[in-house]
């Protein structure tokens, strides 16, 4: 297992992906810098805020990406037959792809971070802001639930690549994903605390959001950059039970993904 | 039919193109409403949401930022403003540019209202800040001329202040009180203030304050008396020394002058 996780690390790598991904890393900074520049009061916030959205758009679609090159396509191409004619069962196939999937997305996490921690310290030194922006435990434990995020989105990007057999279906699905399941939350807030500013809206999508919640994972609770960016830290509670949502999601999906793969026929 | 017929075709063809030229002769000479700038149609929030990619800190953020960059002097162009900062507002309460920018224009052209909820809001959710409170407290005393609610909101921001800070929105809230005539609460705050200072100077000012809210209470004593007498508010504070209830009339520690107010039932102090 352990030369197929490697494997798995040295495809993401070769491929032109991480390359695409410093890119990506490094324009979203110099966006983030120069959307700083709009803030009268808080600039440094504001590049960090900016970077933090920027630099997890990049590392979504690159985790999708490398589920479509580790395992999507090597079900496509049938390369997986090839790695199963080896003494491997397929679950374990599928655990050693997506813990390498898991360990590409965590370095390349650690280089947005550290990338964003640098220009955040050497931007903006000039100006004394009021409420200065935290770069401690704070700024670390807003990756760390960035990273169980991404996490979700993979194991969901993997389950219905088990399933699809229509080329790009999964990544695009997984980025959908990915962008309605971080939209609920702040879709369910708006629409109960704006009242007069939704207007009309809130009719229907209000109850619609709400139940849907209960069956899907709510990944904007894994969005806690209020505690770098404002100091505001989120209840024990939500951190703990974000945690636990996340991983159950995390586990439901390979579960389904292994039985998907299992019934398979790739030959 | 007649109208399959080739001279028909003609005929039809003539009579519309007449009938198209002149609706636009006539169309033209109407007037169109006065056009204003808008900055664009602004979209639902949650299509907001979805336009930040369901980050709700991007698309608070692109919200801020697009107010920022438009220009615009016409009513349509706040009215959109004031739009965006609300939607802002429910996304990411904690923003600060957003209350920050919202309360430096919107209350300033017409869009008092829309100003106030966000820095309510703004005060609501980030319970660490004084100068949203701040804020909402200048535009209830300026706009609003809600002096007592004024000096509530600024006590709200000491609250939420120390050192320098603390003592000035004390102050003012104080200086609002004086305003809204309830000098009973304005002597016990600036009593409060002028105890807690440890600068001469300003001890200096508080105890001018304080004689001046004083004498402002006495007057009003002798006003309710007057009237308890003579069932009837006195004309002027003359009227207080002609019927023996006053010796004269006092000096206000700068300069003011004290009048009546109200038909004379209440006492303010204007400048001379």
């Amino acid at each position: 297992m352990t030369s197929l996780i490697w494997l798995s690390i040295l495809s993401g790598y070769r491929s032109k992906s991480f390359r695409l991904f410093i890119v990506m890393a490094m324009a979203s900074v110099l966006l983030a810098w120069l959307a700083s520049s709009f803030s009268a009061r808080s600039p440094a916030t504001l590049l960090l805020d900016v970077g933090m959205s920027f630099q997890r758009i990049a590392l979504i679609l690159m985790a999708v990406f490398w589920v479509q090159e580790l395992y999507y396509k090597d079900l496509e191409k049938k390369t997986a037959v090839f790695l199963l004619a080896y003494p491997i069962s397929r679950p374990v196939y599928l655990v050693s792809r997506f813990i390498g999937v898991l360990l590409l997305t965590s370095v390349a996490l650690v280089l947005s971070a550290s990338l964003l921690y640098v220009v955040a310290l050497l931007s903006h030194a000039d100006y004394e802001q009021l409420f200065p922006s935290s770069l401690g435990l704070s700024y670390v434990a807003t990756w760390a639930y960035f990273w169980l995020g991404i996490l979700v989105i993979v194991s969901f990007a993997f389950m219905l690549s088990s399933f699809c057999e229509t080329p790009n279906l999964p990544v695009i699905c997984a980025i959908g994903f990915a962008v309605a399941m971080h939209a609920m939350g702040p879709v369910l807030d708006y629409l109960s605390y704006a009242k007069g500013v939704a207007g009309v809206q809130t009719d229907w999508i209000l109850p619609f959001v709400k139940n849907a919640l209960y069956i899907l994972p709510d990944l904007d609770r894994l969005d806690i950059r209020k505690w770098s960016l404002y100091g505001v830290m989120p209840s024990t509670s939500l951190l703990l039970w974000g945690i636990v949502s996340a991983f159950s999601y995390i586990v439901l999906f390979l579960v389904v993904s292994i039985v998907g793969l299992q019934r398979r026929d790739i030959v | 039919m007649i109208l399959f017929k080739a001279h028909a075709y003609k005929l039809i063809f003539i009579t519309a193109l007449g009938l198209a030229l002149l609706s636009s002769v006539k169309l033209s000479a109407i007037a169109r409403a006065p056009a204003d700038e808008g900055i664009s149609y602004i979209m639902p929030g949650v299509v907001n949401v979805f336009m930040g990619l369901g980050d709700r800190y991007l698309a608070a953020n692109l919200l801020v930022i697009k107010s920022i960059i438009s220009i615009g002097q016409g009513e349509i162009h706040f009215k959109d403003k004031a739009q965006l900062h609300l939607q802002a507002i429910y996304l990411n309460g904690y923003n600060e540019d957003n209350y920050y920018q919202a309360s430096a224009s919107l209350p300033w052209n017409g869009f008092v209202d829309e100003g106030q909820q966000i820095l309510r809001q703004a005060r609501k959710v980030r319970d660490f800040d004084p100068w949203p409170a701040f804020y909402e407290g200048f535009s209830e005393f300026y706009f609003y001329k809600n002096y007592t609610r004024a000096a509530d909101l600024s006590l709200v921001a000491a609250d939420r202040s120390a050192g320098n800070d603390r003592q000035l929105f004390k102050d003012l809230a104080a200086k609002w009180l004086t305003s809204s005539a309830n000098y009973n609460l304005a002597l016990t705050l600036v009593t409060e203030l002028e105890q807690n200072t440890k600068s001469m100077a300003t001890k200096q000012r508080l105890n001018g304050r304080k004689q001046r809210l004083k004498n402002l209470i006495m007057l009003e004593e002798l006003v309710v008396e007057y009237n308890r007498l003579f069932t009837s508010w006195p004309i002027n504070l003359s009227s207080l020394l002609e019927k023996g209830l006053l010796e004269e009339i006092p000096i206000d520690p700068w300069g003011w002058q004290y009048m009546l107010t109200e038909n004379g039932s209440k006492v303010g102090v204007f400048k001379k």
